[in-house]
C-alpha cells in the first residue's frame, strides 16, 4: 500500500518496487504495515467540508438508483432486511451526529438514507437496492453492519436427483 | 426460536463449494479431473452462474493454460479479445499526460492477456464442470456454516426461504437444506460472509496486518462503432482524487463495440463527505475520457469491494477443523485476491492458485504436521 504516502509518491515507489522486484527478484522494501482498518480510518465530519458534486445528467452520468435498476441484483422485497444492524441507537449518536452519514454516500446503490421525520433525522435501509457489494459492511466506522446473503427465489428447493453415494466415507 | 424450526433435510457431499465465480468453479473442475468419483456441489447465490459477476476484466490466461490445457482450440470460450495496447494516463482537472510504456514495470504489462466478460468466463467454467458431473446449485446463496459437536466444520446450510419482511415464516416457508462435506471450500469473493465468521472462530487473522479494501465500481457501455478498439487497456490516476485519496480508473476496450469502464477508490478514505459513486461519475466527464462515451448507451452497472492489503494481510488460508472429531475432517480454503488481481499479479492467478492448496496442502489427519503447506493430498483416498 504504497498509496498511503500520497498518489504521486506511491506511485513512483511501487514502481521502483515493482522494477527491484523483477531485476534482482526481491524487493528493497519488505513490506509495510497499514495500521488501521477502512472502518478506523474515516474521521469526523466536523474536520471536513462537504464536497459539491455535479449533478447527473442521464446520458454520460447517472444517479444511482438508474444504476442499481441495470445491476442484476433483484430480490423480493417481501423478505427481511439482510443487511444487520447490530446496534441501531448507535447509528443516529455516531455514525450520524459524528460522521455526517457516511453511508448514504459509501453505499453505491442507494441503500443507505438519512430521511427527516417529524423533526428527527430516521436511518432508512433500502435493502433491495443492495447490489451485494459488501461495502457498507467494511467502511461503516463503528462495524455496526453486517452483509449477510438475502433469500433467493421464494419457495424454490434444491430439487434432489443425484446418484445416491455408494462409497464408503 | 431455533428449537421451532423443522430439521433441515441433509445431502452429504465429499466437496461444498461456496461460490460459483472462477475460483470455486476451477476447484470444482480440479478436483473432478484428479478423482471423477468425487461428489461435488457449488452452491451461488446468483440467479445463474455468472449473474453476480462484475463483467469485463482483464485476465491472465496461465491459469486456464494450467488448468485447461488445450482451450484455445475450441469454439466457444469467452477469450476474445487479446490485449493489443496499455495505456496509462495521468489525469489533471482539464487535461491528461500519457506515461511511456518503457517506464511500466513488466508487471503490470498486460500482453498476451486477454480482455473478457469475467460472467462469460464463470459460464463457460459452470458448463465444463457439469459436463464433468459436478453440481451447480444457482440461486442458493449459503448462509450458514455448519459445525459438528466436537466444532469441526461439516457444512454449509442454505438459507431458509419465503420468510417475510417481518421475520416470521409465510405460506411458501422453505427450511434451507443442509449440504456435508468432508470438505468445505469458501469460494465467496471478498469479505464473504461465512469467510468472516470463520475468520473471527478460528482467529485466522491472527498476527495478520488488517485486510485493506477498495470499492471498484463499473459500467458496461455499448460504444459507437467509431469509438470501438477492442483489446485497448488504458488505466488512470488522478483527477477527481486529490493526492491523498488513493484510487483510479480502469477503460477496457471489449468484442461486439462493448467497453467496460470502471473506478476503484481505496477505502481507507477519510472524508466522510467523499462518494464513490458520484467521483466515478464524474471521472468520466474528464475530457480524455468522456469522448469514448458519446452516441454510446449504458447497459450495466454494479460495484463490488475489492481486497487491496496483500500478502500480509491474508488470513490463514486452511485449516483442519481446530476440534477435528476422528471421523469428519473439515476444512476451508479463503480466496482473497480476485480475477482483477489477475492482472497485476499474474502469480496468483486465481484459476491456478485456488486448486492448489487442494493439490499440496489438504490436512488429512489430526497430526499438527500435516498442517505444514507441502503435505501430500490423498484425495483419491476420500
Amino acid at each position: 500500500m504504497w498509496s498511503k504516502l500520497g498518489t504521486y509518491a506511491g506511485i513512483a515507489l511501487g514502481g521502483l518496487d515493482m522494477w527491484t522486484n523483477t531485476l534482482f527478484g526481491f524487493s528493497f522494501f519488505g513490506t509495510l504495515k497499514h495500521g488501521k482498518s477502512d472502518a478506523a480510518s474515516l474521521e469526523p465530519a466536523a474536520g471536513h467540508k462537504p464536497i459539491d458534486y455535479p449533478k447527473p445528467d442521464g446520458v454520460l452520468t447517472f444517479d444511482r438508483l438508474s444504476s442499481v435498476f441495470l445491476s442484476n441484483t433483484n430480490h423480493e422485497e417481501d423478505q427481511p432486511v439482510h443487511l444487520k444492524v447490530k446496534d441501531m441507537a448507535l447509528q443516529e449518536t455516531s455514525e450520524y451526529e459524528v460522521y455526517a452519514g457516511p453511508s448514504a454516500r459509501y453505499c453505491p446503490a442507494g441503500v443507505y438514507e438519512w430521511v427527516e421525520e417529524n423533526g428527527a433525522e430516521k436511518f432508512v435501509i433500502n435493502a433491495q437496492n443492495c447490489v451485494h457489494c459488501k461495502t457498507c459492511d467494511i467502511k461503516d466506522p463503528n462495524q455496526n453492519i453486517t452483509w449477510v446473503p438475502p433469500q433467493g427465489a421464494k419457495g424454490r428447493s434444491i430439487r434432489i436427483c443425484r446418484r445416491s453415494p455408494d462409497r464408503r466415507m | 426460536m431455533a428449537e421451532e424450526l423443522p430439521e433441515r433435510e441433509s445431502m452429504e457431499f465429499d466437496v461444498v463449494i461456496v461460490g460459483a465465480g472462477p475460483s470455486g468453479l476451477a476447484a470444482a473442475i480440479r478436483l473432478k479431473q484428479l478423482n471423477e468419483d468425487l461428489n461435488i456441489v457449488v452452491l451461488e447465490k446468483g440467479a445463474e452462474v455468472g449473474a453476480h459477476i462484475l463483467s469485463g476484466a482483464v485476465v491472465d490466461p496461465s491459469g486456464i493454460d494450467a488448468l485447461l490445457p488445450g482451450w484455445r482450440d475450441e469454439e466457444g470460450h469467452p477469450f476474445k479479445t487479446a490485449v493489443t495496447r496499455d495505456r496509462f494516463l495521468l489525469l489533471g482537472p482539464s487535461g491528461s499526460i500519457a506515461l511511456p510504456n518503457f517506464v511500466m514495470p513488466p508487471l503490470m504489462n498486460n500482453h498476451g492477456n486477454y480482455v473478457v466478460s469475467l460472467g462469460n468466463v464463470c459460464r463457460w467454467l459452470g458448463e465444463k464442470a457439469e459436463a464433468l458431473g459436478v453440481e451447480i446449485y444457482p440461486g442458493f446463496a449459503a448462509s450458514e456454516v455448519l459445525y459438528d459437536d466436537n466444532g469441526a466444520v461439516i457444512g454449509v446450510a442454505t438459507g431458509d426461504m419465503g420468510i417475510e419482511r417481518n421475520g416470521t415464516p409465510g405460506p411458501n416457508y422453505t427450511r434451507g437444506m443442509a449440504l456435508l462435506g468432508k470438505y468445505v471450500l469458501i469460494g465467496e469473493g471478498v469479505r464473504g460472509s461465512l469467510a468472516k465468521q470463520l475468520i473471527a472462530k478460528f482467529g485466522l487473522d491472527e498476527g495478520r496486518e488488517p485486510q485493506k479494501y477498495g470499492i471498484g465500481l463499473k459500467e458496461l457501455w455499448e460504444v459507437s462503432p467509431e469509438q470501438s478498439k477492442p483489446g485497448l487497456v488504458q488505466h488512470s490516476f488522478g483527477w477527481p482524487l486529490d493526492a491523498r485519496t488513493g484510487g483510479g480508473s480502469f477503460l477496457y476496450h471489449l468484442e461486439g463495440n462493448q467497453v467496460a469502464v470502471g473506478f476503484v477508490l481505496h477505502l481507507n478514505y477519510k472524508n466522510p463527505y467523499l462518494s464513490p459513486f458520484e467521483e466515478f461519475q464524474r471521472f468520466k466527464t474528464h475530457p480524455a475520457i468522456a469522448p469514448v462515451f458519446e452516441g454510446a448507451k449504458r447497459v450495466s452497472y454494479g460495484a463490488r469491494a475489492i481486497s487491496e492489503g496483500g500478502y500480509q494481510s491474508v488470513p490463514k488460508l486452511s485449516f483442519p477443523a481446530v476440534l477435528c472429531s476422528a471421523v469428519r475432517r473439515g476444512w476451508s480454503m479463503f480466496r482473497v485476491s480476485r480475477a482483477h488481481t489477475m492482472r497485476c499479479c499474474p502469480a496468483c492467478s486465481l484459476p491456478s492458485g485456488s486448486w492448489r492448496p487442494l493439490r499440496q496442502g489438504v490436512p488429512m489427519t489430526r497430526s499438527p504436521k500435516s498442517r505444514q503447506i507441502g503435505a501430500t493430498a490423498r484425495l483419491d483416498a476420500i
